[in-house]
C-alpha cells in the first residue's frame, strides 16, 4: 500500500504486462517505460497469477494482458484476478476486433480493450483512465473498511454507554443496516433517581455521519459530567453543526483529488448537511416524570402499567444542523412506577412502512428477538439502521409482560374503508403472531370489525369524532386484549339487560362481540369495548 | 353474485363470491330479492334458497343480517332457506347468531 500511494504521489505507476509474444511484450514495455511507468513483463497468464501472489496485486496499478496466449488466456486471468482482487483494473489487448471478443472483455472486468499495434497516444489515454480507475477502486475500499471499523467503534460505544448501575430496566434493540453512522443511545446516571437517556440518529452513513455521531457522544458525555443542561447541549452542537461544520466541509469538499481529477463520490450519499435527530429523557423516579426534548426525533411514547401507549407530545421540532437557532421545547409528562417509555429512530418507521405494517407491531416483533447479537432473517431488509429503547420508569428490574401491538384513530369518514382496514389488521396480526391459528385470527377480525365499524357508525357522530383501536398483548397470560373506543355517547339501551330474539335480531354485531371473545367489558355504555382474546391453543368450545 | 335455478332440488341458489361483509351485504340482499321476485312472477315451482356461502371466510353481522331478511321473506311465503358453509369460522358464527334456528346450515 506504502509503494502504491508513493507511486500515486509520484505520478510513476507499476504496470504488469502479459503477452505471450516477445516482440509485442517488449514494444509494450518500450512505450510504458517512455510514459514513466514502472513495468514489469510476463510471457503468460500462469506467470503472471505467479508474480501477482508472490508480490500482491496491490503492488500493481494496472494489468495489461493479451488475450490469446497457449494455455490459460487473458479473460481466464481476468476471472482470477476477480475473484482475489476487485481493485486492479484491467486493459486487454488483441490483433482480433471482434465484438463478441471485445464485450467479453468487459464482461470479465476489463476496463478497456486496445486493437495490436496501440499507437502510444492511444495507449497513454487508456493507461490514465485505468490507473485512475484502480485508485479509486482502492480509495473506496479503504473508505469502506474505515467506516466499518467507525461502526464497530460506535457500537462499542453504545454498549459503553450501559456500563455501570442504573437504577430502572432497560431493553435496547439495535440492528445496525449500515457499517457506520446511524443510531446511538447514552444513558447517565444522574444521581439515585434521576437517569438521562439520550437517543440520537445522525443523517447518512458515511465517514463523515460517523464522524458527528461519535464526536457528538463525546461532547455529550463530557459535558453532562459537568452538569450542562441538555438544552445547552444540543443549542451548542446546532452551532457546531449550522456553522463550525459547514464551514470546513466547504474547505475540504472541492470534489476533486490532488491532480485536480473529479473523484467519483457515489459510494458518499450523505448531504452537504450533517444533521442529528435527537430525543433526550431525563427521568426522575422520585418525581414520577420524564422530560423530553426532541429536535426532529420520531414521537416517543410511554406505555402504561396496562400496555397501553400514549405519544408525548406532537412530532419534535427540526432535527440539530438544519437553522441557528433552533427552538427547544421541553416537554414533561407524569409518569406511574409501572410505565415505560418506548423510544425509536425513524428506521424503525421506515421499516415498518416498507413491511406494510404498522410501527407497533414492529417494535413488538423486535422486543421478541430473544437473540440479540444477531440479526434474524426478517430484519435484514431493513433500509436503516433500526434502534428501540424501552427504559423501565421504575427503580426494580422488571420483565415487560403488556405490550402494544397496534394503535390506530378512524374517523367516521373511514367506515367505507373498513375491508381495507381490515386487511390492515389481519397484516399486522399475520406478522406479531406468525403461528396464530386461522380460526382465532378471524374471530379477532370480526369482533374488531364490528367494534370498529359500531364506534365510526354510532360514536362519531361529528366529523371531529374518532375511534381508536388499540391492541395489547401480555405475554404473561398469552392474552390479546383489544380496546375499541369512541367519542360518542354510546348505546340508547343497556346492553347488560337487554336478551331475547328481538335484541339479538337487531344486535347481532353485538352479539359476536360478547360470545367469540374469552372475555369482554363494556364501558360507558359500550361507547369503550374491551375484548380479550386468549392466543395459546385451547379446545373449540362455542361460547353459547 | 352467482344466481340460478337447480331443476334437481327445485332450490334457488344464491352463491356469493367471496366474503359477505358489510361492504357487499347491500348489493347482495338486493340482487337476492330481486332474483326472489323473479322467480315468484314465474310458473316454475320452487321451494326455496339455498345461500351458498362456501367461498367465504367471513360473514359479519351485516352479512347475517341480510342473510336473515332474505329469509324472513322466504318464511312468509312459507318456502325453505339452506345454508352451504365450508369454513369452519363462518359455520361458527352462523351457530353463535343462532341462524341454525332460522335455516338448515349444512356444512360442505
Amino acid at each position: 500500500m506504502d509503494d502504491q500511494i508513493q507511486n500515486a504521489n509520484s505520478g510513476i505507476s507499476r504496470v504488469l504486462v502479459v503477452d505471450d509474444e516477445p516482440v509485442a511484450r517488449q514494444q509494450l514495455v518500450f512505450q510504458l517505460a517512455q510514459l514513466n511507468h514502472q513495468v514489469t513483463a510476463v510471457a503468460s497468464s500462469a506467470d503472471a497469477q505467479d508474480i501477482l501472489t508472490r508480490e500482491g496485486s496491490e503492488a500493481f496499478d494496472c494489468l495489461i494482458t493479451d488475450c490469446w496466449m497457449p494455455g490459460s488466456t487473458g479473460l481466464d486471468l481476468l476471472l482470477w484476478l476477480r475473484q482475489h482482487d476487485l481493485t486492479l483494473a484491467s486493459i486487454v489487448i488483441s490483433q482480433s476486433t471482434d465484438k463478441d471478443l471485445i464485450k467479453q472483455s468487459f464482461r470479465g472486468g476489463a476496463s478497456d480493450f486496445l486493437n495490436k499495434p496501440v499507437s502510444a497516444e492511444e495507449l497513454g489515454v487508456a493507461m490514465k483512465r485505468t490507473i485512475q480507475s484502480t485508485h479509486r477502486r482502492r480509495d473506496h475500499a479503504a473508505t469502506g473498511s474505515e467506516v466499518k471499523q467507525a461502526g464497530l467503534v460506535q457500537r462499542r460505544m453504545n454498549n459503553l454507554g450501559l456500563a455501570g448501575e442504573l437504577p430502572t430496566s432497560l431493553k435496547i434493540c439495535y440492528y445496525p443496516h449500515h457499517d457506520a453512522g446511524g443510531d446511538s443511545v447514552a444513558f447517565f446516571s444522574l444521581d439515585e433517581t434521576r437517569i438521562l437517556v439520550v437517543v440520537a440518529d445522525v443523517s447518512g452513513h458515511s465517514l463523515k455521519s460517523a464522524f458527528i455521531s461519535a464526536y457528538f457522544q463525546g461532547v455529550l458525555r463530557g459535558m453532562v459530567e459537568l452538569g450542562v443542561s441538555m438544552t445547552s447541549i444540543l443549542n451548542r452542537f446546532n452551532r457546531f453543526l449550522t456553522h463550525e461544520w459547514l464551514e470546513s466541509n466547504e474547505d475540504a469538499g472541492t470534489g476533486q483529488n490532488g491532480d485536480g481529477v473529479s473523484v467519483d463520490h457515489d459510494h458518499d450519499s450523505s448531504p452537504e448537511i450533517t444533521s442529528l435527530a435527537v430525543c433526550s429523557a431525563l427521568i426522575d423516579l422520585s418525581a414520577g416524570s420524564v422530560s423530553l426534548l426532541n429536535s426532529g426525533f420520531p414521537i416517543p411514547n410511554r406505555v402504561d402499567g396496562n400496555g397501553r401507549p400514549w405519544p408525548c407530545g406532537v412530532v419534535g421540532g427540526y432535527p440539530i444542523g438544519w437553522f441557528d437557532p433552533n427552538p427547544l421545547s421541553e416537554l414533561t409528562i407524569t409518569a406511574d412506577p409501572s410505565d415505560y417509555l418506548v423510544l425509536w429512530t425513524d428506521g424503525l418507521e421506515d421499516f415498518a412502512h416498507q413491511l406494510g405494517i404498522g410501527e407497533w407491531s414492529l417494535a413488538f416483533k423486535i422486543l421478541q428477538v430473544k437473540e440479540k447479537r444477531r440479526t434474524p432473517d426478517w430484519l435484514k431488509g431493513t433500509p436503516d439502521d433500526v434502534l428501540m429503547v424501552v427504559i423501565g420508569l421504575n427503580k426494580e428490574s422488571k420483565e415487560i409482560t403488556r405490550f402494544p401491538v397496534m394503535r390506530e384513530i378512524y374517523h367516521r369518514g373511514q367506515i367505507d374503508q373498513i375491508d381495507e382496514l381490515q386487511e390492515t389488521w389481519r397484516r399486522n396480526l399475520a406478522f406479531a403472531f406468525p403461528q396464530l391459528e386461522v380460526s382465532r385470527l378471524f374471530d379477532i377480525l370480526l369482533c374488531t370489525r364490528e367494534g370498529v365499524l359500531n364506534g365510526l357508525l354510532h360514536g362519531c357522530p361529528l366529523p371531529s369524532d374518532r375511534c381508536e383501536l388499540v391492541m395489547i398483548f401480555n405475554s404473561a397470560v398469552e392474552e390479546l386484549q383489544i380496546e375499541i373506543t369512541d367519542s360518542g355517547p354510546g348505546h340508547h339501551f343497556d346492553p347488560e339487560t337487554c336478551e331475547g330474539g328481538e335484541f339479538r335480531a337487531q344486535h347481532r354485531g353485538l352479539m359476536l362481540i360478547r360470545g367469540l371473545p374469552d372475555r369482554v367489558e363494556q364501558n360507558s355504555k359500550g361507547a369503550a369495548i374491551q375484548m380479550v382474546f386468549l392466543l395459546s391453543p385451547k379446545p373449540e368450545v362455542l361460547n353459547l | 353474485m352467482k344466481i340460478q335455478f337447480l331443476p334437481s332440488t327445485q332450490m334457488l341458489e344464491l352463491a356469493v363470491s367471496g366474503n359477505l361483509l358489510s361492504t357487499n351485504a347491500g348489493r347482495f340482499r338486493v340482487e337476492a330479492t330481486e332474483a326472489m321476485d323473479v322467480q315468484s312472477s314465474g310458473t316454475a315451482p320452487w321451494l326455496g334458497v339455498q345461500i351458498d356461502l362456501t367461498d367465504a371466510h367471513m360473514v359479519d353481522s351485516a352479512g347475517l343480517n341480510a342473510i336473515i331478511s332474505v329469509i324472513r321473506k322466504l318464511k312468509a311465503d312459507g318456502k325453505r332457506a339452506l345454508i352451504h358453509v365450508r369454513d369452519p369460522h363462518v359455520y361458527k358464527v352462523c351457530m353463535f347468531t343462532r341462524l341454525d334456528s332460522l335455516a338448515e346450515i349444512v356444512q360442505c
